[in-house]
């Protein structure tokens, strides 16, 4: 079964294509990348995936289901970084994991904060960090929590080199551990060090 | 790897333990916050109770004005629900907890039950005070003060499903139809059918005159409290995490602009959602054949806070260069600007048109009763639905590509969109006029309410010298500065009509005249403040 189908899926607002008509699938354990400029719809096409947004036309299935996060065990299965996420300005970081290792019962909270390099941030508060800073928490927060599919949209940005390339490693990893990732990306090294697909998207309007 | 909701409740109270041990919020400061809520509801809210008390307690004898009064409380609370409903969380709460791999349910255990609790014993003692007898030695008082605290806990719980009933779906705001129709027949001859004490919650206050239906009341309010309870579960088990999402950031947006008394950027941020209606409008019909660049009209209509949109935007930009030359031309162009907008956003005209109908009614049938005030406060409120073109102007003064130009002819041609919906709200509300003289001082009173919208739209952030501290022994009374400053024109204008009552009915029209003339130079004032304000 693949982890994610997604057949002639297309997304249209006011008659302007945000998406145009797209297929593709990601086999579980694998990792596919979207590309494509601005605008193309990468962004739109992992909010459907995630439950998010209901397609104009076509279906999508994750793990041979609907896309439905209402559903608990879709939840489980499924880990995202779509935009900034929401946080207690009152907790550090590693506050932050600790409390995610307690809803998903996980022991070591801060090793995917260690493997980043980022295990220095660990006593802030996220809200007095850093843009750049800022995205390694989240990363940290979305890596921390089990799952068997992880959305990624551009994780590299605001990152530099030495991140970024952690963060290669990270993904490489998992994706070998046998998670299956969909990731939207314009770093060019990134998709080439983890990616088993590419999915390219042309502009939707 | 889905969990049981015991496996669930376990893991999340873990959770939130460790999350209130390491806060750096000491529990000591949650204290101070309760302490103060129940402090100011205590000193500010019983004695208003027991001040309405006497009025109110006419009420106890008829229930037909507890009918009108629980079906207002509802439609409040369903409209609230739009907005910011009971399944309402913080943005962490639905990014961190609701997403995470146990059932929603077993994070909100207690909310549902607490929350009908609090609606039904918040009810239940306003009713006891409210509607008890007046007199003490009325040997009926014992059951009143049950009636009336199971009248309360009715209208309470009543209040609560219309408010679940306003975040499941507006669509259900066609119950009103219904309701206003059942209640208009179980009070047809100006009392209270015995049948409807029991089937409408409000109408349960009638027990106050009837013991006999103490028991069957108090069943139904059982029955009532339990679905609601089910109800806030079902709601949130069944509500997309993107809509939670979406609401929780309203909500903390809103919380982070009330807690600096910026009331507007609140207020904005509730309501903030872009319009579903006529999203495709045929543009070259509303505003004429000038070309539009592509890329404006290939975008979707996105802006959520500009009430129009970028195409109708983009049409008018490519006219408004001549249009500013030119006054009608510039109050076509502006006026067909604030149509689109007010077309997509068609409720907020018709709430303008019938709050203006309303009060400008009151304002012509009953000037001399305390009603005008809230009159008063009607006409305002109603004027300023209707002027989302002007605030979007005001607001983006001296930004670049602004599409309007920073004239104080611009600004002027934004009321004419409000003049009109005021001015087919005059022609319903004056048809209960009481004399030439109340009719002229009603439209003068929404003429001035239309004025006043300029200077309310321009200075919409409060000077800096309001917003220092202002210490007196009973604290800092800042607050009540800063609210006072935002509502400064329904204060003008209430203390206007005011005044006009103290004078014989022929100089009423020409004190409210005064106002808006005194309107007009507050409105050409504020255009020239905001100006330099930009240009400098």
């Amino acid at each position: 079964m693949a982890a994610v189908e997604v057949n002639t899926v297309s997304w249209v607002v006011d008659g302007a294509a945000i998406l145009a008509e797209t297929s593709f699938s990601v086999a579980e354990g694998s990792a596919t990348a979207l590309v494509g400029p601005n605008g193309s719809g990468k962004t739109t096409l992992l909010r459907m995936v995630c439950g998010r947004l209901s397609p104009s036309s076509g279906s999508v299935t994750v793990f041979g289901r609907e896309p439905d996060d209402r559903d608990a065990s879709f939840r489980a299965d499924l880990s995202e970084l779509l935009g900034a996420p929401g946080y207690y300005d009152d907790l550090t970081l590693g506050d932050h994991l600790d409390f995610l290792g307690r809803l998903w019962n996980v022991s070591d909270t801060h090793a995917e904060l260690e493997r980043l390099g980022a295990l220095h941030l660990a006593t802030r508060y996220i809200d007095e960090m850093s843009s750049g800073q800022r995205q390694l928490a989240f990363l940290a927060l979305a890596l921390t929590r089990p799952s068997r599919l992880l959305v990624l949209d551009e994780p590299e940005q605001r990152l530099d080199a030495s991140y970024r390339e952690a963060l290669g490693e990270i993904l490489a990893a998992r994706r070998d551990e046998g998670s299956s990732i969909l990731i939207a990306t314009h770093d060019d090294a990134l998709r080439e060090r983890i990616a088993d697909r590419v999915v390219t998207l042309e502009e939707g309007a | 790897m889905s969990m049981s909701t015991r496996e669930g409740r376990a893991r999340i109270a873990s959770a939130l333990r460790l999350r209130q041990s390491r806060s750096r919020i000491p529990r000591s400061e949650r204290a101070l916050t309760v302490y103060t809520v129940v402090l100011v509801a205590l000193i500010y809210g019983t004695p208003a109770l027991i001040a309405s008390r006497d009025g109110w307690g006419a009420g106890a004898e008829s229930p037909v004005s507890l009918v009108i009064a629980g079906l207002a409380l509802s439609a409040a609370f369903f409209v609230a629900g739009g907005s910011r409903g009971p399944s309402a969380f913080s943005v962490a709460d639905v990014d961190l907890v609701l997403a995470g791999p146990a059932p929603r349910t077993a994070f909100a255990r207690w909310r549902p039950a607490l929350l009908t609790l609090v609606f039904a014993s918040v009810g239940a003692l306003v009713g006891a005070i409210v509607l008890a007898p007046v007199q003490p030695p009325d040997p009926g008082a014992g059951v009143a003060i049950v009636g009336g605290a199971l009248g309360g806990a009715g209208l309470g719980v009543g209040a609560l499903l219309a408010w679940i009933l306003g975040e499941a779906d507006r669509r259900f705001g066609l119950l009103v139809v219904p309701a206003v129709a059942i209640a208009a027949w179980a009070i047809a001859d100006g009392t209270v059918a015995p049948w409807a004490m029991v089937a409408l919650p409000p109408l349960w206050c009638a027990a106050l005159v009837d013991a006999g239906l103490l028991a069957p009341a108090a069943l139904a309010l059982i029955v009532l409290a339990a679905t609601a309870f089910a109800a806030q579960r079902i709601l949130l088990a069944r509500t997309r995490g993107e809509l939670l999402r979406r609401r929780a950031d309203r909500w903390d947006r809103a919380r982070s602009a009330a807690t600096t008394l910026d009331l507007r950027t609140a207020a904005g941020a509730l309501g903030d959602r872009a319009p579903r209606f006529f999203r495709r409008l045929p543009l070259s019909r509303v505003l004429g054949s000038a070309p539009i660049a592509r890329a404006a009209t290939d975008a979707p209509a996105r802006a959520d806070d500009d009430p129009i949109g970028h195409r109708a935007g983009a049409r008018i930009r490519a006219g408004l260069p001549q249009a500013a030359n030119g006054g009608s031309a510039l109050l076509r162009a502006v006026f067909a600007r604030d149509l689109v907008g007010g077309i997509r956003r068609w409720p907020d005209l018709a709430a303008a048109a019938l709050l203006i109908a309303l009060g400008s009614g009151i304002l012509a049938a009953a000037p001399h009763t305390n009603w005008s005030l809230a009159a008063v406060a009607l006409v305002t409120v109603g004027a300023s639905r209707a002027a989302g073109g002007l605030r979007t102007h005001a607001e983006n003064l001296g930004r670049p590509n602004h599409l309007d130009p920073p004239l104080e002819r611009a600004a002027w041609a934004h009321v004419a969109l409000p003049a009109a919906v005021a001015a087919i709200g005059l022609l319903t509300g004056l048809t209960a006029s009481a004399g030439m003289w109340n009719a002229l001082a009603a439209i003068l009173v929404v003429a001035a309410a239309l004025v006043l919208l300029i200077p309310a739209a321009y200075r919409f952030r409060p000077p800096d010298a309001l917003m220092g501290p202002i210490n007196t022994p009973a604290g800092d009374m800042s607050a009540v500065v800063v609210v006072a400053w935002w509502i400064r024109t329904h204060l003008f204008l209430l203390a206007t009509w005011w005044l006009a009552q103290l004078l014989a009915p022929p100089a009423r029209p020409l004190l409210v005249l005064a106002a808006l003339l005194v309107g007009i130079l507050w409105a050409h004032r504020s255009f020239l403040h905001e100006r330099r304000s930009v240009a400098g």
